[in-house]
């Protein structure tokens, strides 16, 4: 009887790796892999507008590839793509492809249609991340030339895979857009980018710098950029959060836990200042008041190091350790809640997932009132506690000492 | 003539024996019949190969004792008896034969026979002689920690090589002749008390069996005596080292010592033998373990990595990282066959190098590995014949299934039977060849031994000398399913 369970299950983790997905007899030299695919919907012919960036590898020691960008239109989605044939020469393979970027345009008539096909195509992986993008910059999102990254896609498959030490952006693969599109009890948000002019970006950052201005005189020179995140309602987005209320967001959400910033500017007699995030910790308590109320108590616990302190002064004494962490708690109590408060009050959208908090701990509450949730949501009172804890200041104790 | 040996006996009249010999064995110039009269007036007649037997022992201790007894203790009351003579030579094992049969055969396995004029029995003295090579490494099987001797031609030399390693009284030798022609002298080695009756008595009853020509080399015995014939896989050993006979016949098995080779069968065989080297046993388990799974990785290596490359690169590209995916299509960018036939054809011109290469004289042999990593590695990437990938993969397989040189044979049916099926279902055809494979593997048997014993043991005693090679402080049983009578071999049992 052991041995049998022992059989079954063995084969059952066999044959469902192993047999899973669809068998055909094709060289790969045959596969033109498509990295990166852009959406857009041309409100007037009614079509959408499907921008491919699709790699070929060039024969060759090296693996060297070449990457050519079409577009094609079509009613439905899958119409435009088998019209990238027609542009290509083959049918595209989506085995390989990281990122899937939507227009504002699409995003705002709805993303359950662009979504949905996602998961309708056999070759596409549930791990492909999927990301907006304003309208202006959807048609030449993939002209983008990055000198360190072979082609847009696997710039964008990067920066999503670092989004945690930002933290301004949130990681979106498929897989868990498919959740949150699916659940009652979350709003999804989707990370954003847009093109930017460098200059423009460059000129609070570095103190130009004379070859920046060369360049510039050949070509405008865009660069894509993060550009916070949009918030979505019933697949619709209704609106769009900069990059600190996106940080805010994703911090209530636990999405980013570990090795982002924070920074302060000069106020309560602290310096600008930086913490690196050790580990930061939620906790969401709903209670019930007396007047059936419902009452969301936030608490933020945040392990940190002290990275940089534009001061002099001994910073690791006890009384000036305490004052800095005193004002990265003020900090984010009011940016918290701004955030909260502008989710509540523009967007109705419930991005923090606090009716899952509730129907976990009200379960009554939460029966009752499930159907009215949104109007509860908007409404209810949140209360921000942070606790930033600074345990080390990375790894000198003392301020770089100025002698005479 | 010889079907009738048995029925013509030795007479008193060594004239008449001399006809009846040269009657039987055909005239040849290596036998010699030598006439002599001592002394006292007897006469005798001794008959032997010349290159077989050892002139200087049959001169001084055997003519020369004749000679010299019959001048000091004349004996003269007529009556001549094999008492006389056996006090007269100095030889220790004669045997009497009053028959031709016997006197042929042992003449022909190099025996000096005396006749003696008025006497009716013929003495065989066992005196062989010849030049054998000496005791060397076998070439085949070099480790690097351990004994070094290996087996020779001879088996006097090779049982001696056993016995001093046993010095038990349980150890057997017994002998037949094999072989209708070649008359091949067969040992049977074991310990009685340990080895398995079974296996014993089969393996006898499939040896008597043996109606063959000649037994040139012990690999006749293995393939007639084998079970599933048609299997390529070993079910029946091999070594060329004492070490590792001891070893397995010290486990309950039984060895089969051939003269004239130094190649000793040993059964049962079982598939985790393929796995071990004696070496395991002399370094130190930890080592040995690693080396163990080493090679059992190799196994499973040399037989599905073409299999898996063509499945994988051909059906499944969504299962290759990205980045390698591109690198496989910049080397297949150009390559004019399909990736099956690539890797086909790749496993063939493996095989011919290993061929061409392995029976070269040394000197030709440098010449086939150059153009065979010059042409073939280097020129036929860089020409677009075949792609970079495809001869790593090959080289891979290569460097893995020389691990397991005994039982090649398997091992490219395995791979070529799971490379087509890779190509024709993918992943699924690698899964469903994999399971063919073990479900052969696990159907056969050798000597009433399942082949896959141990392997997939769910005991952990059994376990102890699988893909790790347990200390010896813990193996305290022998493999139970070759013995089953004697198991305890390390008594010392520690308190845990």
């Amino acid at each position: 009887m052991k041995r049998l369970t022992f059989t079954i299950l063995i084969s059952i983790i066999l044959f469902t790796t192993i047999f899973s997905g669809c068998w055909n007899y094709s060289d790969v030299e045959e596969q033109f892999v498509v990295m990166g695919i852009a959406i857009d919907y041309d409100e007037k012919e009614k079509e959408y507008m499907l921008y491919a960036e699709v790699s070929r590898a060039k024969g060759g020691a090296e693996a060297e590839t070449i990457t050519r960008l079409e577009s094609s239109k079509g009613t439905t989605l899958f119409e435009a793509n088998r019209n990238l044939i027609t542009r290509i020469g083959a049918k595209v393979y989506w085995g390989h492809t990281m990122v899937y970027i939507i227009s504002e345009r699409v995003a705002k008539k709805g993303i359950t249609d662009v979504v949905g096909i996602l998961n309708k195509l056999t070759q596409v992986r549930t791990d492909i991340f999927i990301i907006v993008c304003d309208n202006d910059s959807i048609d030449n999102i993939f002209e983008f030339e990055d000198p360190i990254h072979e082609n847009v896609a696997q710039y964008l498959a990067d920066l999503m895979k670092n989004f945690e030490s930002s933290g301004k952006y949130r990681k979106a693969p498929l897989f868990k857009i498919n959740q949150e599109l699916a659940s009652d009890e979350i709003s999804l948000i989707l990370p954003c980018i847009t093109m930017e002019e460098v200059e423009k970006d460059d000129s609070d950052k570095e103190e130009g710098s004379g070859k920046d201005s060369v360049q510039k005189d050949e070509k405008p020179n865009k660069i894509i950029v993060t550009d916070g995140s949009c918030v979505f309602k019933k697949g619709k987005m209704v609106g769009k959060l900069n990059e600190e209320e996106s940080l805010d967001a994703l911090i209530v959400k636990k999405e980013v836990t570990k090795g982002y910033s924070l920074t302060v500017e000069e106020d309560m007699g602290v310096p600008n200042s930086s913490i690196e995030v050790i580990n930061s910790n939620v906790k969401v308590n709903s209670t019930i008041d007396s007047k059936d109320n419902l009452i969301l108590r936030i608490e933020i616990e945040i392990d940190a190091d002290l990275v940089e302190i534009q001061s002099e002064d001994e910073y690791l004494k006890t009384e000036v350790r305490e004052k800095i962490e005193k004002r990265f708690e003020k900090m984010l109590e009011e940016e918290i809640g701004k955030t909260i408060k502008k989710n509540q009050d523009e967007f109705k959208c419930d991005i923090f997932a606090f009716a899952g908090y509730v129907h976990r701990q009200q379960k009554e509450y939460w029966k009752a009132n499930s159907n009215i949730w949104e109007d509860i949501y908007t409404d209810v009172q949140v209360s921000i506690k942070a606790d930033v804890k600074i345990k080390s200041s990375a790894l000198t104790f003392q301020p770089l000492k100025v002698g005479g | 003539m010889s079907n009738n040996l048995n029925e013509i006996a030795v007479t008193r009249d060594i004239t008449k024996n001399q006809e009846i010999l040269e009657d039987i064995i055909r005239e040849t110039i290596d036998i010699v019949y030598y006439r002599f009269k001592t002394y006292d007036t007897r006469e005798y007649l001794v008959v032997y190969f010349d290159d077989i037997i050892n002139k200087e022992i049959l001169d001084r201790d055997v003519i020369g004792g004749l000679i010299a007894n019959a001048k000091t203790k004349f004996n003269n009351n007529g009556n001549i008896t094999v008492e006389y003579i056996k006090s007269t030579i100095h030889f220790s094992n004669i045997d009497e034969s009053m028959e031709f049969e016997t006197v042929v055969d042992r003449l022909l396995a190099g025996d000096v026979i005396i006749f003696t004029e008025g006497l009716n029995v013929a003495l065989c003295l066992p005196s062989q002689g010849w030049q054998q090579r000496g005791i060397i490494e076998p070439d085949a099987e070099i480790i690097t920690k351990g004994p070094r001797e290996g087996f020779v031609e001879t088996l006097k030399t090779n049982r001696s090589m056993i016995r001093r390693k046993l010095k038990n009284p349980d150890l057997v030798f017994e002998s037949l002749n094999l072989g209708k022609q070649s008359k091949s002298d067969i040992n049977i080695v074991y310990i009685a008390g340990i080895v398995n009756e079974t296996v014993l008595s089969q393996l006898k009853k499939r040896l008597e069996k043996i109606d063959i020509d000649a037994i040139i080399d012990s690999g006749y015995i293995e393939e007639l005596i084998k079970d599933e014939r048609l299997s390529p896989f070993n079910t029946v050993g091999y070594t060329e080292r004492p070490d590792v006979v001891v070893s397995k016949i010290l486990e309950g098995r039984i060895a089969v010592l051939c003269s004239g080779t130094p190649i000793v069968l040993t059964v049962p065989f079982l598939f985790v033998e393929n796995l071990q080297a004696n070496e395991d046993y002399y370094s130190g388990f930890i080592i040995a373990s690693i080396n163990r799974m080493v090679r059992f990785t190799s196994f499973l290596l040399t037989i599905f990595i073409p299999g898996l490359y063509v499945a994988i690169a051909t059906n499944h590209h969504e299962l290759i990282p990205t980045k390698l995916l591109f690198s496989f299509i910049a080397s297949r960018v150009g390559v004019p066959f399909p990736t099956i036939i690539e890797v086909l054809a790749m496993i063939l011109i493996f095989e011919l190098l290993r061929e061409s290469g392995l029976r070269l004289p040394k000197g030709l042999g440098q010449t086939v590995s150059i153009v065979g990593a010059l042409v073939l590695g280097q020129a036929a990437v860089e020409a677009k014949f075949l792609s970079a990938p495809v001869v790593i993969i090959i080289a891979l397989t290569a460097i893995t299934s020389f691990i397991f040189y005994k039982i090649n044979g398997a091992l490219i049916i395995a791979r070529v039977f799971i490379t087509i099926l890779g190509a024709m279902m993918g992943l699924y055809g690698v899964t469903l060849g994999a399971i063919a494979i073990f479900l052969h593997l696990y159907s056969i048997k050798s000597f009433g031994v399942p082949y896959m014993s141990y392997i997939a043991s769910t005991e952990y005693e059994e376990l102890k000398d699988t893909v790790v090679r347990g200390p010896w402080w813990k193996m305290k049983m022998r493999p139970r399913i070759i013995n089953f009578r004697n198991v305890v071999r390390n008594g010392n049992v520690e308190d845990k």
